[in-house]
């Protein structure tokens, strides 16, 4: 099994702005890239317009494999891992679990997704992310995002 | 190898109403560590959704989820801290924060109370594996649109 004990450190930042007049939704995708692992063991979105957002865990086709936050249409908002998410027991029919044990990536492929409802123009998604890695740095693109999305050069992006 | 599991696909109920399960070993020699993994369907009739480890003897291990008899979407999930469960409850309930499975018997299973024809329900995996994907085992047709071990 793969284990994270001996892996680097990965410390990135980065803000995706939207650009159009239009707006549109704005989102990031992390991926650990090709022959590449990370253990996302801290992560913070914060979006500055009032809408949405979500953190997924997505698959190959984009479809979610589980989702870790479900935030209500707010202003200024946070989502984070890791999360307990207590609201979702035995009982519960929900797509919703806990982040706890932080998400665990592989490959180019599955992907942890911040997303928002629709952004206005300006309004930014900002993403911060603790992760051990096995080789180096994770993937994070803006590419599924609406509008016109303007993703800046990470302002931290190090591994130790 | 060490490496992770990714599967997502689409099963179709080819029966008469009744039980219907889905189940995924580790196969013999492998150990799979579960670490997410979603089961939905949607039922025009009332059936409820659990998810749940077996044993060799199908006998269950302990239960992760436990959906209530509904008509309409139910989804379960692991892991989840089942907080509901604590120190003074009386509950086949654990928490799912790790799923194990090693060999060919030991299952993670899917269980409805029993779906209609051509009722569809999904499942979505991702798991650490230590040598492959893991063993796939139900009764109706299965069709995968992600497996994938990177």
């Amino acid at each position: 099994m793969a284990d994270d004990d001996d892996w680097g450190v990965w410390t990135f930042r980065v803000v995706l702005t939207q650009d159009a007049v239009g707006g549109g939704a704005l989102v990031l995708d992390v991926s650990a890239g090709a022959g590449n692992q990370i253990h996302v063991t801290q992560l913070t979105a914060t979006f500055s317009g009032t809408n949405t957002l979500d953190v997924d865990l997505i698959d190959e086709d984009a479809a979610i494999i589980l989702k870790y936050v479900d935030l209500a249409s707010g202003a200024a908002q946070s989502a984070t891992i890791p999360r307990a998410n207590v609201a979702v027991d035995t009982t519960t029919s929900s797509l919703l679990g806990t982040s706890l044990d932080g998400v665990w990536l592989a490959g180019p492929d599955v992907r942890l997704a911040a997303t928002t409802g629709g952004a206005a123009q300006t309004n930014t998604l900002t993403l911060l992310i603790l992760a051990r890695v096995s080789k180096g740095p994770g993937i994070v693109v803006g590419g599924r995002s609406g509008g016109t999305p303007n993703l800046a050069t990470p302002t931290v992006n190090e591994v130790h | 190898m060490k490496g992770f599991w990714s599967h997502s696909a689409a099963v179709t109920l080819g029966g008469a109403p009744g039980s219907d399960s889905w189940n995924v070993s580790a196969g013999a020699g492998n150990i799979l560590k579960v670490l997410a993994f979603t089961a939905n369907w949607t039922t025009a009739l009332a059936q409820t959704l659990d998810i749940l480890l077996i044993d060799e003897d199908g006998i269950g291990i302990q239960r992760f989820a436990s959906i209530a008899s509904a008509t309409g979407l139910k989804t379960a999930t692991i892991p989840r801290l089942n907080d509901d469960v604590d120190t003074t409850t009386s509950s086949v309930h654990g928490s799912s924060r790790h799923v194990v499975l090693a060999g060919p018997d030991v299952r993670l299973v899917v269980s409805g109370s029993g779906g209609a024809l051509n009722d569809v329900f999904n499942v979505r995996l991702w798991a650490k594996v230590s040598k492959g994907p893991g063993i796939i085992t139900d009764g109706f047709a299965t069709t995968a649109t992600v497996n994938e071990v990177y």
